[in-house]
């Protein structure tokens, strides 16, 4: 691939990273999956000059440290305020430490000329270390990667209009995940056009194993080998867990007797509990089987038969390029790029409008009922994921995006 | 024995509510004070534990009403709380809270009993001295309950409880299951006044004249089911019908928000002081809750003649049975939908349903019959 011109800079440099990453957490969803993905790319390509900065760790910190330097900012001051800016954003009020005070906690990371928030949700931390950089050495340029839609972005972003527009015009370059995110990011944030890239998400390939293919089978349809109808997707009223409840009762009178997946989510969480509670009330307890977050979704995409997704906000999620590119069929609301996915391989009679569950649950009658016809849509999918959408293929404009 | 010695005598009542919002609580709560007597009344001093529309109305119907939190915005204290909380000192953000209550409430007189109205006023409990002896009326299910009291202190809470009032038989046997003494519990079911009916009609204009309407009510989320609502509506458009479905009770928030005025078939309509001149033009009126002990709405429609559909909860089978609604066996929204196209395609039938859950009501949920009941019990338990 042609070397960018920030590459050469990069390799110069020896005092410092040229590129500061800041991610909101190591947790094993959308962003920072994605995010991880690009480093792992930057790594294979010989870029470095690269650190990554967290608000908090999870279970993707190793991964992480793999690839670039990681630091979690764990300082009881920073978390303190992190926390505080939440429970103050959630109640209304604008209680935040001053910005002097949070450096304290920023002392240990070097400085960089390039700062890339990964979400909304790390702007904060992202400008404050753009600003301690801009003060002391140079003027540093602040990214802003938007894997968020509208739900999110209110509750993350700053109650108060003023800071959240200052917070907002101290971006230089947003890229946004989906069409759907840059259309909030012009109409509803008021964002000018020319400060906005869209930049769909990507993954890496999976190469599950046929053995944990085998396994992750077994553990989903059982030994009556029923078929699966699997949502991907923490567990929250954004990804519509209540609705895929009500999906399954639809489609427990379907001879087939098929059995609903929700692979994600922590057990004895209030939605988790939710979620067992609609199951009794629809008396679905053996007919859909609930899985909490896994290491490894892949091995369980590519042993499903259906794979849906219930969520009523999702900007571009990578659960259905990867069942896309696992070759399985795929059916969801209009709820950000799931659509764009669809519609690209010309299927949008499996894209529903929000909350239309019996059109949702028709859509996978249909596929149920015709197998010739699931294994065409997979495998247009699969072309279009593995041709267009892998990290190979959208990184390097990530990457160009992210250097200026 | 005179009037003075008499008033005297009088028990001091507390009765803790979570807020003074129009949602079904805080309405029962007004609903009880407005069936008895005004010496009965007199007794009677509100904590709320934050405000809401309701306020007014029920300073004219107590001795006082003090409201801990104001409703626009948390306070400093509550803040300063939950910030601790966050931070892992749990305890300190309790004594916080709980100094600034106590405070609060050192001006009222001294409670005979006090009487915690909706578990969500539980934390009231909490600061108010442990020799007051504790009524707590019961209007959760499991998961409302399990939010509003710590599944881990709900034995204690109901050990604590000299009495336990249910709002119906479910919310009754989860008490039970809960901890509380089955010799402690004691069915009061929600109640209605049964007012004369006022001419029907939408006076807000918010419903166009000649359209026909599915009609709900309710805050809207997970619990009430509102999300179900499009469903519906997105069915009745697959079947050509011109059938409306609208919620009164404003739009859903968090991330239901966003999906509002997306393509959205539902007409959301603002909370009204009187729901019922827009409600009664539901041709039916849904009740598509996961999780509704017994919802006020679900008797006044009956005291408006309407024909429900309901999913089954809390004591909502018992309420429609025998033709008087229709209720599903589970939560099963294929069987919702189709009850709703059945209602609207036979008017008769509607009419029939409407009638008979009229005369339940009528002889089951008469407010000025259980009221003075309900207060019978409070007294019953104050000291002195």
């Amino acid at each position: 691939m042609p070397r960018l011109l920030i590459d050469s800079v990069v390799h110069r440099v020896s005092t410092g990273p040229t590129v500061t990453f800041v991610g909101h957490d190591a947790s094993r969803t959308g962003a920072p999956v994605m995010l991880c993905s690009l480093l792992r790319w930057l790594q294979g390509e010989g870029i470095g000059g690269v650190q990554l900065v967290l608000l908090s760790g999870g279970p993707l910190l190793d991964d992480y440290c793999a690839v670039a330097p990681t630091q979690v900012l764990d300082s009881r001051i920073l978390a303190g305020s992190a926390s505080l800016s939440t429970v103050s954003n959630s109640l209304g009020h604008l209680v935040a430490l001053p910005s002097s005070v949070l450096g304290i906690g920023l002392r240990r990371v070097t400085e960089s000329p390039i700062l890339v928030a990964n979400t909304l949700a790390s702007l904060e931390m992202a400008r404050l270390l753009a600003v301690r950089a801009s003060t002391n050495t140079m003027s540093a340029r602040l990214v802003c990667h938007v894997h968020e839609l509208d739900g999110v972005a209110e509750r993350v972003l700053p109650a108060s209009r003023t800071n959240r527009r200052s917070l907002l015009d101290s971006v230089d370059r947003f890229v946004a995940a989906s069409q759907a995110v840059a259309e909030m990011l012009l109409d509803r944030l008021g964002i000018a056009a020319q400060h906005v890239t869209i930049i769909e998400e990507f993954i890496e390939k999976p190469h599950p194993s046929l053995q944990a293919v085998a396994a992750a089978r077994k553990q989903m349809s059982g030994e009556a080998n029923r078929p699966v109808i699997l949502n991907v997707g923490a567990m929250s009223h954004r990804k519509g867990p209540e609705r895929f409840v009500d999906l399954m009762s639809t489609l427990a009178d379907h001879p087939s007797s098929p059995r609903g997946v929700w692979l994600g989510g922590e057990p004895g969480s209030s939605v988790w509990l939710e979620m067992e509670h609609d199951l009794a009330g629809a008396g679905l307890e053996d007919s859909v089987l609930l899985l909490p977050n896994m290491d490894d979704s892949a091995r369980y995409l590519a042993a499903a038969d259906l794979v849906v997704s219930t969520a009523i906000e999702d900007p571009y999620p990578l659960a259905i390029l990867e069942a896309g590119a696992a070759g399985k069929p795929v059916v969801g609301f209009e709820s950000g790029g799931v659509g764009d996915m669809l519609r690209a391989v010309g299927h949008s009679e499996l894209v529903l409008p929000i909350g239309d569950t019996l059109g949702m649950s028709a859509a996978i009658v249909k596929l149920l009922e015709n197998p010739k016809s699931r294994g065409l849509v997979g495998s247009e999918l699969a072309d279009w994921v593995t041709t267009t959408h892998l990290v190979e293929h959208m990184a390097p404009a990530l990457w160009k995006v992210v250097t200026g | 024995m005179s009037q003075r010695s008499s008033q005297a005598q009088a028990p001091t009542i507390w009765i803790a509510v979570h807020d003074l919002s129009r949602t079904g609580v805080p309405v029962l709560l007004v609903t009880l004070l407005q069936a008895i007597s005004p010496q009965q009344r007199a007794c009677v001093h509100v904590i709320a534990i934050s405000g809401g529309p309701l306020l007014s109305e029920l300073r004219s119907l107590c001795a006082t009403v003090t409201v801990v939190e104001p409703n626009e915005h948390r306070s400093v204290s509550e803040v300063a709380s939950l910030g601790l909380r966050t931070l892992g000192m749990a305890s300190a953000g309790d004594l916080v809270r709980h100094t600034v209550w106590r405070a609060k409430l050192a001006r009222r007189p001294k409670p005979d009993v006090l009487v915690v109205h909706g578990a969500g006023a539980w934390p009231v409990a909490e600061v108010v001295g442990s020799a007051v002896p504790v009524v707590l009326h019961l209007q959760e299910l499991d998961t409302a309950l399990d939010r509003s009291i710590p599944r881990n202190t709900q034995a204690a809470a109901f050990q604590r409880a000299r009495a336990v009032i249910a709002v119906s038989g479910p919310v009754a046997a989860l008490a039970q299951r809960r901890g509380a003494q089955g010799n402690k519990i004691l069915t009061i079911p929600g109640c209605v006044q049964l007012l004369p009916q006022r001419a029907t009609g939408d006076s807000t204009g918010l419903l166009n004249g000649s359209e026909r309407w599915v009609l709900g009510a309710g805050t809207p989320g997970w619990r009430k089911g509102t999300d179900r609502l499009a469903a519906v509506a997105h069915e009745l458009v697959r079947a050509k019908s011109s059938v409306q479905v609208g919620w009164l009770g404003g739009q859903p928030n968090g991330p239901d928000a966003a999906a509002v005025g997306r393509a959205d078939p539902v007409t959301w309509i603002p909370e009204q002081a009187d729901p019922w001149p827009l409600l009664s033009r539901a041709d039916v009126f849904v009740l598509p809750s996961r999780e509704d002990p017994l919802p006020l709405v679900a008797l006044e429609a009956g005291v408006h003649r309407r024909a429900v559909v309901a999913m089954p909860t809390g004591g909502l089978p018992e309420l429609f049975a025998d033709g008087r609604g229709m209720v599903g066996s589970s939560q099963d929204l294929r069987w919702f939908v189709g009850a709703v196209q059945q209602i609207l395609n036979s008017p008769a039938l509607a009419g029939e349903m409407g009638e008979r859950l009229h005369d339940y009501v009528r002889t089951h949920h008469d407010a000025d019959v259980i009221a003075p009941a309900w207060f019978d019990v409070l007294s019953e338990h104050a000291q002195g």
